[in-house]
C-alpha cells in the first residue's frame, strides 16, 4: 500500500521529467555557418506526443492541435527545426537583452504550411482566395468574431510551405538588376572610349610614320570597331541574356531556414513597440538586425539552397541610401539591418545589442529611417552611450558616409 | 590675549609677502600630456644628466630658480643662466642642460612650449664662437643700409636694459630687417661686427648678438615672457574647470612643422585668436548637440512655413557652418587674412577648456568631411586608368577588353563617395 501510495505521487513528475525534453533531428548551422541535419535536444515541451511546449505550439495548416511526434519526416522535421530555432531565439531576448516582455509572453501558435492570407477580422482568409507560398510573417493577435464564431487569437508566426515559382511571376523591386545594368553601362563607356583612343593613337600614327597602317586599314577596323559593335550588342541585348542564362525558379522553404525562424520571432519580441500591422523598413531592419545577433552572423539565409533560391541579406554590404528605402515596397532590402549593424560594430559588442533593443522605445512601425530612425539612435544614444557626445560623433560620421 | 593678536597680525604680514614672493611665477605643465620630446634622443639625454644630478636636486633648483622670477621680469636666458649657475655650483663640469630642461618637461615642471624656449636659450648660451671675424672673411650690404643699421645697434645696449635679451634681439633684427627686406645672415655678421669695431657694443653684447644670429634666433617668435602671458590670459579669460585634465592630442607632431600642435599654437597666434578660434568650436560643439534645427520662411510680416532639418542635415549644417566660420575668421581684424587650420581650432578649444581632451579626436576626424583620406583603391584607380590607355593599344584583339574590365572593377571596388550634394531630398 506504501509502495502504490508512492508510486501514485511520483508518477507525475516522473511524466514531467521525461517530457520536458526530447531528442529530435533538425536543420542547425554547423560551426562554419553551414546547413546540416543534426539531432538537437527541444526543451520545455509540455506535451508527450506533440510539438506542445510551455512557450510554442507548431500545429499545421489551420489545426489548433500541435503535430504530433509520429507526423511523416518532412513535416518532423520543419516543427522540430522552427521549435528549436524559436526555443534559441527566445533565450537570446531573456539572457541577452533581458526582455519582460518576452519572459511574460503566453504560448506562441506556430503554423507550418500554411497557405490562408491573414484577416483582420477573421484570423484565416477565406480559402477561395489566393494562397500564400515561400514566405512568413507575424500576425497580431485580434479579437476573433464571435457571431462568426471565430475565437480570439493571440500573436502567431506563419510558415509557409515552399512552392517552384517561374521568375516571371515574382515581383521583385529590381534593385539587384539595376545595379548590373550600371555596371554593365559603366563598362561599356569604358570599351567605347578605349575603342576612340584606339581609333585616335592609329590616327596619330599613320600621319606621323612612314608605313604606318591607316586607321580604315581592315585589321586596324576590325580592332578597334568590332570591340564596340560586340559591347553595344550585348548591352543592348542584356535583358534576354540575362534571362537567358540566370537561375528561372524561385522557391524559399521559411520554416528550414534559422534566420528567418529568428526574424520572425524577432517580430513577436518587439512587438511591445512595434505593432505587427504592415511589414515597413523599420519593422524589418530591426527584426533583421536581431535575426543576425542570434544567429552571430551578418547574413541572413545565405548558403543555404536545397531550401532557398532567395539571395538572403548581407550586413556587411555597404548600401548607401536611397531615397526609395523609406518607401513599404522596399521593405526587405538590406539597407537598415546593414546600418544598424555598423553602429552595433562602433558602439561595441556589449553596448550594442542594449542599445538596439533600447532603440525599439524612441520607433514606431511607420518611423521614417532619414529623420525617425537617425533621431531614435540619437536620442537612445544619450541615454544608452557611455560617453554621449563621443558615440554619437563616431554614428553621425558614418550615416554621412552612407549619404543619409 | 591683546598681544597675541597683536603677534598674529604682524606674523600674517610677515607671511603674506613672503608667501607670494616665494610664489614667483607658475610654469608648470597643467594641459599636455605625454611630452613631444619623447625619442631615444631625448630620453639619452634625460638619463646623462640624471647620471650626475639627482631628479630631486635638480626639481629643487628650479624651484629655488623660479623664486627669484616674477611676471615682470620673467625672460628666458636669465632663468636659463640662474639655473646653470646654480647646477655649476654643485658640479663644475656640468654641461648636461638638454637633459636637465627634458627632465624638468617630464615632471610637468613646464610645458613643451616653455621647454622648447629653454633648450634653445640654453644651445644659444653653449654656443662657442671666436670673435671677432676678419673682415675680409665678411660680407658688407649697401653703404646706406649699413649706416642705418649701426645707428640702430648704438641704442641696443641702452634699449635692451629692462628687456630680455631674446626679446631685444628680435625688435633689433626687426628694426635692421626693415631698412633692406634683401638682408642675410651674413650681413647681420659684417653689421654686427662693424658695430663691436666702431665701439658701439661692447664684446659682451658683440658676443651675445652673434651667438643668437647663429641660432637663428629672430625666426623663433616666442619668448619666454610673451608665452607666460598668453597662458594667463586664456586662463584668466577661461579658467579651467579640470585642472588634472591632459591630453596627448596637443602633443601630436604637426604635419608640416616641427612642433607639437600646441606649439605651434603658441608660437602662431595671440591670446585673443586663441580664444577668437576657440569660440568657433564651441559654437561647433553646440550645434552638434542641438536637438532640433529650423528654417523660418516669412513673407513681408509674418512667418508662413517651418522647415525641421533631420539629424543629419543639422549635422552637415553645423559641419559647413564650421567651415564658414573659419574661412570668416581670416576676415577678422585679429586674423588680418590668415585662415586658422582646423587642428589650430581644436588644440585652441582643448586650451580654453571648452571641450574635453577626450572629445579632441573624434571632433577633429570630422576634417574627413570636407577633405577624405584617399583608400589605396582610389589611388589605384589613377595608375589603373593610366596603364589601361597604353594597354588598348598595344594589347592585342580580342583582349583589348581587359583593361576596360580592370578599370570598372576597380571603379567598383574604389566605390563613389555618396555626395549628398546632388540629393535633392536633403537641405545640407
Amino acid at each position: 500500500m506504501k509502495n502504490l501510495i508512492c508510486t501514485i505521487a511520483l508518477f507525475p513528475t516522473l511524466l514531467l521529467a521525461q517530457v520536458g525534453q526530447r531528442s529530435f533531428e533538425a536543420l542547425v548551422r554547423n560551426e562554419r555557418k553551414r546547413p546540416e541535419i543534426s539531432k538537437v535536444v527541444l526543451k520545455d515541451l509540455i506535451s508527450n506526443d506533440s510539438f506542445e511546449g510551455e512557450h510554442f505550439k507548431i500545429v499545421q495548416g489551420k489545426s489548433d492541435k500541435a503535430i504530433t511526434f509520429d507526423a511523416e519526416p518532412a513535416i518532423l522535421l520543419k516543427a522540430a527545426t522552427v521549435y528549436y530555432h524559436l526555443s534559441i531565439a527566445r533565450d537570446y531576448f531573456l539572457t541577452k537583452v533581458k526582455s519582460d516582455y518576452v519572459a511574460n509572453l503566453p504560448q506562441l501558435i506556430i503554423r507550418l504550411e500554411h497557405t490562408n492570407q491573414f484577416s483582420e477580422l477573421g484570423h484565416f482568409a477565406n480559402d477561395n482566395l489566393e494562397p500564400q507560398f515561400n514566405n512568413a510573417l507575424t500576425i497580431p493577435a485580434g479579437k476573433g468574431l464571435s457571431s462568426r464564431g471565430v475565437k480570439p487569437w493571440g500573436n502567431e508566426i506563419w510558415f509557409r510551405p515552399s512552392k517552384r515559382i517561374h521568375l516571371r511571376d515574382l515581383k521583385t523591386n529590381g534593385l539587384q538588376n539595376r545595379e548590373f545594368t550600371v555596371l554593365m553601362a559603366g563598362f561599356r563607356n569604358q570599351v567605347h572610349m578605349q575603342s576612340l583612343q584606339r581609333f585616335l593613337a592609329v590616327s596619330v600614327l599613320a600621319v606621323t610614320q612612314d608605313g604606318a597602317p591607316s586607321p580604315l586599314a581592315l585589321e586596324n577596323f576590325i580592332r578597334t570597331v568590332g570591340s564596340s559593335l560586340i559591347m553595344e550588342a550585348g548591352y543592348q541585348f542584356i535583358d534576354p541574356i540575362t534571362k537567358a542564362v540566370s537561375r528561372k525558379w524561385y522557391s524559399l522553404d521559411t520554416a528550414m531556414i534559422p534566420e528567418i525562424i529568428y526574424h520572425e520571432y524577432s517580430h513577436i519580441a518587439l512587438s511591445d513597440h512595434f505593432v505587427l500591422s504592415h511589414s515597413t523598413p523599420i519593422i524589418e531592419g530591426m527584426a533583421d538586425f536581431f535575426a543576425g545577433k542570434i544567429a552571430n552572423s551578418p547574413k541572413l539565409a545565405m548558403h543555404i539552397k536545397k531550401y532557398n533560391t532567395y539571395n538572403g541579406k548581407n550586413a556587411n554590404k555597404k548600401k548607401d541610401y536611397l531615397i526609395q528605402f523609406e518607401m513599404n515596397e522596399y521593405a526587405n532590402t538590406d539597407f537598415v539591418f546593414g546600418l544598424l549593424w555598423e553602429l552595433r560594430k562602433i558602439l561595441g559588442e556589449e553596448l550594442g545589442d542594449a542599445f538596439m533593443f533600447e532603440l525599439r522605445k524612441k520607433l514606431t512601425t511607420n518611423s521614417s529611417i532619414r529623420k525617425d530612425l537617425i533621431e531614435g539612435i540619437l536620442n537612445t544614444c544619450d541615454e544608452v552611450c557611455d560617453v554621449p557626445f563621443i558615440d554619437k560623433m563616431k554614428m553621425m560620421k558614418a550615416l554621412n558616409l552612407r549619404g543619409i | 590675549m591683546g598681544n597675541f593678536l597683536k603677534n598674529l597680525i604682524i606674523l600674517l604680514f610677515l607671511i603674506g609677502p613672503s608667501a607670494f614672493a616665494a610664489q614667483g611665477v607658475d610654469l608648470s605643465n597643467d594641459r599636455e600630456g605625454q611630452t613631444y620630446y619623447s625619442s631615444r634622443r631625448d630620453k639619452r639625454s634625460i638619463a646623462k644628466a640624471l647620471k650626475i644630478v639627482d631628479g630631486s636636486i635638480i626639481e629643487s633648483l628650479y624651484d629655488e630658480t623660479l623664486l627669484d622670477i616674477t611676471p615682470q621680469n620673467i625672460c628666458a636666458p636669465v632663468l636659463m643662466k640662474s639655473l646653470q649657475d646654480k647646477l655649476r655650483k654643485r658640479s663644475q663640469k656640468f654641461d648636461e642642460f638638454e637633459g636637465i630642461i627634458l627632465h624638468l618637461r617630464t615632471q610637468n615642471k613646464f610645458d613643451d612650449t616653455v621647454a622648447r624656449i629653454l633648450l634653445l636659450m640654453n644651445e644659444m648660451i653653449s654656443t662657442k664662437l671666436y670673435l671677432p671675424k676678419k673682415r675680409k672673411d665678411l660680407f658688407y650690404p649697401d653703404k646706406k643700409t649699413l649706416q642705418e643699421a649701426l645707428e640702430t645697434i648704438a641704442e641696443f645696449e641702452r634699449r635692451s636694459k629692462d628687456t630680455c635679451f631674446d626679446e631685444a634681439y628680435r625688435n633689433l633684427y626687426g628694426e635692421i630687417f626693415k631698412f633692406n627686406k634683401n638682408l642675410k645672415s651674413i650681413h647681420f655678421e659684417s653689421i654686427f661686427f662693424e658695430a663691436f669695431e666702431q665701439k658701439l657694443i661692447s664684446y659682451d653684447t658683440y658676443y651675445r648678438i652673434e651667438q643668437a644670429r647663429v641660432n637663428k634666433l629672430e625666426k623663433f617668435s616666442l619668448g619666454l615672457k610673451s608665452h607666460y602671458r598668453k597662458v594667463q590670459a586664456i586662463r584668466t579669460q577661461f579658467p579651467l574647470r579640470d585642472r588634472e585634465e591632459r591630453s596627448k592630442f596637443v602633443t601630436h607632431k604637426d604635419n608640416n612643422l616641427k612642433l607639437s600642435r600646441r606649439q605651434k599654437l603658441f608660437e602662431q597666434y595671440s591670446d585673443i585668436q586663441i580664444m577668437l578660434m576657440a569660440q568657433v568650436i564651441k559654437k561647433l560643439r553646440t550645434r552638434l548637440e542641438a536637438p532640433k534645427a529650423e528654417i523660418l520662411i516669412y513673407d513681408r510680416s509674418n512667418e508662413i512655413e517651418t522647415i525641421t532639418l533631420d539629424p543629419m542635415e543639422r549635422f552637415r549644417l553645423a559641419v559647413k557652418l564650421l567651415r564658414r566660420e573659419m574661412t570668416l575668421l581670416s576676415t577678422n581684424t585679429f586674423f588680418a587674412g590668415r585662415t586658422p587650420q582646423y587642428i589650430d581650432l581644436m588644440v585652441a578649444a582643448f586650451e580654453t577648456g571648452i571641450i574635453p581632451a577626450s572629445e579632441l579626436d573624434e571632433l577633429a576626424s570630422l576634417q574627413e568631411i570636407w577633405s577624405p583620406k584617399k583608400t589605396f583603391w582610389e589611388k589605384a584607380q589613377v595608375w589603373v586608368r593610366t596603364f589601361s590607355t597604353v594597354a588598348t593599344i598595344a594589347l592585342p584583339p580580342p583582349y583589348g577588353f581587359i583593361p576596360a574590365l580592370a578599370v570598372v572593377v576597380i571603379e567598383m571596388t574604389a566605390g563613389k563617395k555618396n555626395n549628398t550634394k546632388d540629393d535633392p531630398t536633403v537641405l545640407f
